[in-house]
């Protein structure tokens, strides 16, 4: 067995019913609303962190069964250490600000906050900037000798040498995670 | 049923598991991740293209935030949540000095420090977050780092708010 990889304009409708699908959730479940990610963040409501975490309760098991039976290929990008860590840095620095990820931001701007809009184009004009500022990046971050590769260490994990102490540990501990996380929510959230 | 699905807030629990079968059905179908950074990138190729007047030809990962866009747009018009906001609450109860001008520099900056860093990081909060449940741990680690900067970042902007109102 293997994935599918549909083509041409099959492909494109199966994008956009799947991008229409995870709209409709992230709208309905309130994930892409800025109070949701800000309320996060002071543990006024907790359903963002719970969603990640019940996703990785089932997702760890239904990643492994699917790519153990080569139904998908897990194609990892090429990380790195020193640029994951300041990446995520900057991440949560603009999310604070803003409240929203890539993604809750369309959402966002499709339910008809048009503030979202000044998030959209922030994040398109990284991409210009990103280049500007190539030189220093690459110098500071992606020059900077990485304490351990962490590629390496991916292809020798669980989905690939068949140890599978974590594919139980992960999602006993989100799932621990979440209901605790969900025991400390204030009411009528 | 359809008024159920499209007028009721859906609980996390709910959520993270269609999230969890919507990445993985997504990669048995595509044989690709979705939302890359590579969408973002080509979206705002094609509008400079469209810009210069040359006609765009959007490929499949366009399509997919353009999906997300109108599924948002359907959601909140079932659930009857559709309202046109120009700013957001938190920062109209900071008056017009606030929300006129820093307001929207705030989003600016914010969106582009977001999508900046998860360049810098590898890819974007979906890749990232499809990655971790493959296990992938360095991707784990992007996403606590992220979620304790932002907690410290955030509690702090919340304290300074409330000192505020109460010196009012």
């Amino acid at each position: 067995m293997h994935p599918l990889y549909i083509t041409g304009i099959p492909r494109i409708i199966i994008a956009l019913l799947i991008g229409f699908i995870l709209g409709f959730v992230l709208l309905r479940s309130k994930l892409a609303l800025r109070k949701t990610l800000v309320d996060q963040f002071c543990f006024k409501d907790n359903t963002f962190a719970i969603t990640v975490l019940v996703s990785m309760v089932i997702g760890v098991p239904l990643f492994y069964f699917f790519a153990k039976y080569n139904l998908i290929r897990l194609d990892f990008n090429n990380y790195q250490f020193w640029a994951v860590v300041v990446g995520a840095i900057v991440t949560g620095l603009g999310v604070s600000f803003c409240g929203h990820i890539p993604m809750t931001a369309i959402a966002s701007l499709g339910s008809g906050k048009i503030y979202s809009l000044w998030i959209f184009l922030g994040m398109l004009a990284a991409f210009p900037v990103l280049k500007l500022i190539k030189p220093i990046v690459n110098d500071y971050v992606f020059g900077k000798k990485a304490p351990m590769d962490v590629n390496v260490l991916a292809q020798n994990s669980v989905f690939y040498d068949g140890k599978t102490t974590m594919l139980y540990t992960i999602p006993a501990v989100c799932l621990i995670l979440a209901l605790f996380l969900r025991l400390i929510q204030p009411k009528g959230k | 049923m359809w008024k159920k699905i499209s007028g009721s807030t859906w609980s996390p629990w709910f959520t993270g598991i269609i999230i969890a079968f919507l990445f993985v059905i997504s990669l048995y179908l595509l044989d690709a991740p979705l939302g890359t950074v590579n969408s973002y990138s080509k979206l705002l190729d094609k509008g400079i293209e469209a810009c210069n007047g040359q006609m765009p030809v959007f490929t499949w990962d366009i399509f997919f935030l353009i999906g997300v866009l109108a599924g948002a747009f359907v959601a909140a018009l079932a659930g009857k949540d559709f309202k046109l906001q120009l700013f957001p609450e938190d920062h109209l109860s900071k008056g017009p000095a606030f929300y006129l001008t820093l307001g929207p520099v705030y989003s600016f900056i914010g969106g582009l420090f977001v999508m900046g860093g998860l360049v810098i990081a590898g890819d974007t909060f979906i890749k990232l977050w499809t990655d971790w449940m493959a296990l992938y741990m360095i991707t784990g680690l992007f996403l606590i780092i992220m979620f304790i900067e932002a907690v410290v970042v955030g509690t702090m902007m919340t304290i300074r708010i409330e000192d505020k109102k109460d010196k009012r």
